[in-house]
């Protein structure tokens, strides 16, 4: 009993320690960022290595109670060894890309990793073996990234290859359809070997490279027909797959990009009705786009079938407040496929409500540095590619976490950095990366040191 | 490329709309929603909480304890202290959970101060407690209810009309909660007494006579000559093929709206119907919350009005005296009534004051809420006039008190079961009501003589104190 209580008291004392280091975590970014304008160099880099503190603090945190709360001395050391393993991870990368990437943006790179560690916290506590497979996608995802400098050292000219992604794009989508396998009704997975793998996660990048090789030419209005034939079709295929979020992605990367190249609001609200138009139609004609519409709107007639994943989170977010349960404390796993699509509401449970906000506003941070690195880019191809990747993480965290807190109807998205899965999380850190060599190679590069205001 | 640059901006505005409306949903879903869905039996998180936290205590207003945990050998088991009078109303959770332990569930398994109560039970070993919940009903009221109902099937409801406050509600037949694991089978099975039901919210009961209320109200916004309205009861008349009698076969003679109100004059009011017309009826009925929601938050049966443009004639006549087939429950008389007695205005109705941690400390008090206007304010005046003379010279004479006014209808309610339901609804004093009372009687007979003098003793224990 009493080394029960021992344990509850030092898990409630926590929520607030963990509340404390989101926030303080954000407020040094927000300085940092300040600090960089300002270019005062000393400031700012004193700021990011707080960041980073607050990074492998949260990491033992985290990992201290999930040990503590072990049920045996096996299981103390299975997480002790995630653990040590994930605590490596986060050091040796966070070195190698000081070296790599030496004129990354910082703050970029300690957002996403905070969020990596909540989502290795996350899933050790939900679901240890998928925190063993995660740690491995992140450093594969990292590793990958440490090769981008090199290569875009030795390609120069990627808006010239608009063929190539077009080409490589139809192959990977439409594998799916010839040799996949349906997972939570979406038919957009392929095996390959044991080796899951979700081919419209890499065809997103491809679709950025295409559409902005396409845009940087436009003049007239001819030169968008081919483009928005090949968005439409990707979209159809999508809907035909059933990955309805998939498919919103793709549109609104389609409409951003769109919007920014040509400045024309008679073709962004043309396609806006286009697409308006398209999901009335996907209602009309599609049982499943009506069923994800009928169960947001009233998940409580169908609780125990349509409806129990949805309401499964609303309890799990609702039942504990601002703090949140405390880690381990609450029962996340009661909602299916807690560790995929719906990791917001455990976060939010255990972590509480306050640190979900925290949560939203780092994926904003990220957003917003992407968008920097993006309009002090000076060649359009390259800006467009920083928008459309911005644009993947502020839509796919809007769509799962405006799904999972009911605000919209929930599309199975995954939520990025975060949710488990390796196609996801390789996907979102090789994002980074090219944010990081716009920033960082690019534009060195072409316009030399003194032109651009960095640190 | 300036305007290029200036797109990305604007995109990124939208952006962090898109953010902030995230956030804002989940903090508004946080204060206003989550705390009625989560008392949801299919969130399992109250059934684990259950197993290590020891639930909190229901009191009364006044502290008189009504339901607790304690512990009997080496089990933790719910007691009821005051037994099978707050049976309906507080409810229990050996079975399911109803009432106010349904309810409340959340509030009474929350641990407020749980970082101070684990510290503690490191020295006590403890278990921790949850939050007490603290009602509007007063347990004396509550059990001379329950005694004045005296073994009879009915259900009593006392309210404050001024804030909506629940006093006292109570239905018979009953059980004893604190034997419910034994009784169980047996409760279930007697179909013909129904025990679990609580007749005060959810039976449904002909209104008889305590419809007039809602007829008068209709006949003064419509009827615009109402004033000069007489009409001669001979005791009893055909109506569109439908004859009409009033109780007992009595002649009443000449009577207008007033007297037709006080004697309860069935053939009057059929008169008055007719005259104001179906749709007229079904308005105001609709607008006292027939056929809809009430605002109450536990358990309860919605009343029941069938009247419209294309029932035949003969029905408008039955329903303007509260026959044919409208149904009401003694709750949602209490509402008309009380809105009646507080110039027109519903309070919502509510029976959890507030909400005590373990340390003494008030939370999530309630705090009293206009629900909505069922009268304009002179005809509220207007019927409470009415409702005097009812218990000065009509039907209710038996419900007065000496130096108090009260207001008061009655109603005798004929129905296919046998005896006719006897219904009293009134509050005292009349004209600054402290307590709206709700008396029924299942086939109790004449409302003035049966439930009437229920009501003036009850009137007589709450103005005493």
């Amino acid at each position: 009993m009493s080394q029960k209580s021992i344990v509850e008291i030092i898990i409630l004392i926590s929520r607030n320690l963990f509340l404390l280091l989101i926030f303080m975590f954000l407020y040094s970014g927000y300085k940092a960022a300040m600090y960089e304008r300002k270019k005062e160099r000393d400031m700012y880099k004193k700021k990011i290595f707080m960041q980073r503190c607050y990074v492998i603090i949260l990491h033992f945190l985290g990992f201290i109670i999930l040990i503590i709360n072990s049920k045996n001395t096996e299981s103390m050391l299975e997480i002790a060894k995630i653990g040590m393993g994930g605590a490596f991870f986060i050091i040796f990368s966070i070195i190698l890309i000081s070296i790599i990437y030496k004129k990354g943006d910082a703050i970029l790179w300690n957002s996403v990793f905070f969020l990596m560690d909540i989502g290795l916290i996350m899933l050790q506590r939900l679901d240890p073996q998928s925190a063993e497979k995660q740690l491995i996608w992140y450093s594969l995802g990292v590793g990958l990234t440490l090769l981008f400098p090199f290569i875009f050292k030795i390609i120069l000219n990627f808006e010239k290859f608009k063929v190539f992604y077009a080409i490589l794009g139809w192959i990977f989508i439409l594998s799916p359809l010839l040799f996949g396998k349906e997972q939570f009704g979406a038919k957009n997975w392929i095996l390959i070997g044991n080796f899951g793998f979700q081919p419209s996660e890499i065809v997103k990048l491809l679709f950025i490279f295409y559409l902005s090789a396409s845009f940087i030419k436009y003049k007239t209005f001819k030169d968008l027909i081919f483009p928005i034939i090949m968005s439409g079709g990707y979209i159809l295929i999508l809907v035909i797959q059933r990955d309805l979020g998939g498919a919103l992605i793709y549109f609104l990367t389609f409409l951003v990009l769109l919007y920014i190249s040509t400045s024309s609001v008679i073709l962004f609200f043309g396609s806006l009705g286009g697409a308006s138009l398209a999901s009335m139609l996907a209602y009309k004609l599609f049982n499943h786009v009506r069923v994800r519409v009928e169960v947001w709107l009233n998940p409580w007639k169908e609780i125990d079938s349509k409806g129990y994943q949805i309401t499964q989170s609303l309890f799990a977010i609702g039942t504990w407040g601002w703090l949140g349960s405390g880690l381990t404390l609450g029962y996340p796993t009661s909602i299916p496929v807690v560790n995929t699509d719906f990791i917001f509401s455990a976060i939010c449970e255990e972590f509480g409500n306050l640190f979900g906000i925290g949560v939203i506003l780092i994926f904003l941070l990220i957003v917003f540095r992407g968008i920097i690195i993006s309009i002090r880019c000076n060649e359009k191809f390259y800006s467009l590619i920083g928008v459309g990747i911005s644009n993947l993480i502020a839509i796919q965290t809007f769509l799962i976490v405006g799904g999972v807190i009911k605000m919209i109807p929930l599309t199975g998205v995954t939520l990025p950095f975060i949710s488990y899965g390796g196609s996801s999380a390789i996907v979102s850190i090789i994002m980074i990366g090219l944010l990081q060599c716009l920033k960082s190679f690019y534009i060195l590069r072409k316009e030399g040191e003194k032109n651009f205001e960095t640190i | 490329m300036k305007q290029f640059r200036k797109n990305i901006k604007r995109v990124f505005g939208v952006y962090v709309v898109m953010f902030f409306s995230l956030i804002l949903y989940l903090v508004k879903f946080l204060i206003l929603d989550s705390s009625s869905i989560i008392i949801n039996t299919y969130n399992p998180r109250l059934s684990a909480l259950e197993e290590n936290i020891i639930r909190g205590e229901i009191r009364d207003s006044k502290g008189v304890v009504l339901a607790r945990t304690k512990l009997e050998g080496d089990t933790w088991i719910r007691e009821y202290p005051e037994g099978r009078d707050f049976a309906h109303i507080v409810g229990y959770v050996q079975k399911g959970k109803t009432g106010v332990e349904a309810f409340s569930n959340f509030k009474l398994l929350e641990v407020s101060n749980k970082i101070i109560q684990n510290v503690k039970s490191l020295f006590t070993g403890d278990k921790l407690k949850g939050n007490n919940v603290i009602l509007t009903l007063d347990a004396d009221i509550q059990h001379t209810a329950r005694e004045l109902l005296n073994n009879q099937k009915g259900a009593i409801v006392v309210m404050e009309p001024s804030t909506g406050k629940i006093l006292s509600m109570v239905s018979y037949p009953d059980f004893n909660p604190n034997e419910l694991n034994e009784i169980w089978e047996q409760l279930n099975k007697d179909e013909k007494n129904s025990p679990l039901i609580n007749r005060a919210t959810q039976g449904l009961y002909p209104p008889g006579s305590v419809f007039k209320i809602v007829t008068a109200s209709a006949v003064l916004e419509n009827k615009e000559d109402w004033e000069n309205f007489t009409y001669n009861c001979t005791g009893e008349e055909e109506f569109h093929e439908k004859i009409i009698r009033c109780y007992g076969g009595k002649a009443h003679g000449e009577v207008n709206l007033d007297s037709a109100f006080y004697f309860s004059c069935n053939t009057g009011f059929a008169k008055l119907g007719v005259d104001i017309g179906a749709e007229n009826l079904r308005e105001t009925a609709e607008r006292l919350l027939f056929n809809r929601n009430l605002p109450y938050e536990l358990e309860y049966s919605k009343s029941q009005f069938l009247l419209d443009k294309n029932s035949e004639d003969k029905e408008i006549v039955e329903t303007a005296i509260g026959q044919g087939k409208t149904l009401v429950s003694p709750l949602h008389m209490a509402m008309i009534t009380s809105a009646v007695a507080n110039g027109g205005i519903l309070m919502k109705p509510y029976i959890i004051d507030h909400i005590e941690t373990n340390y003494g400390k008030i939370k999530d008090k309630t705090i009293p809420k206009k629900y909505a206007t069922l009268f304009q304010p002179e005809i509220a005046n207007q019927i409470v006039d009415m409702m005097v003379e009812v218990v000065e010279k009509g039907t209710g004479t038996k419900a007065s008190i000496p130096n108090v006014l009260v207001a008061g209808k009655t109603g005798t309610a004929e129905n296919s079961s046998g005896e006719d339901h006897a219904w009293f609804v009134g509050f005292a004093p009349a004209y600054k009501p402290k307590a709206v009372v709700v008396v029924l009687i299942e086939n109790g007979g004449s409302g003035g003589s049966k439930a009437g003098p229920i009501a003036r003793e009850l009137f007589k224990k709450i103005l005493n104190q």
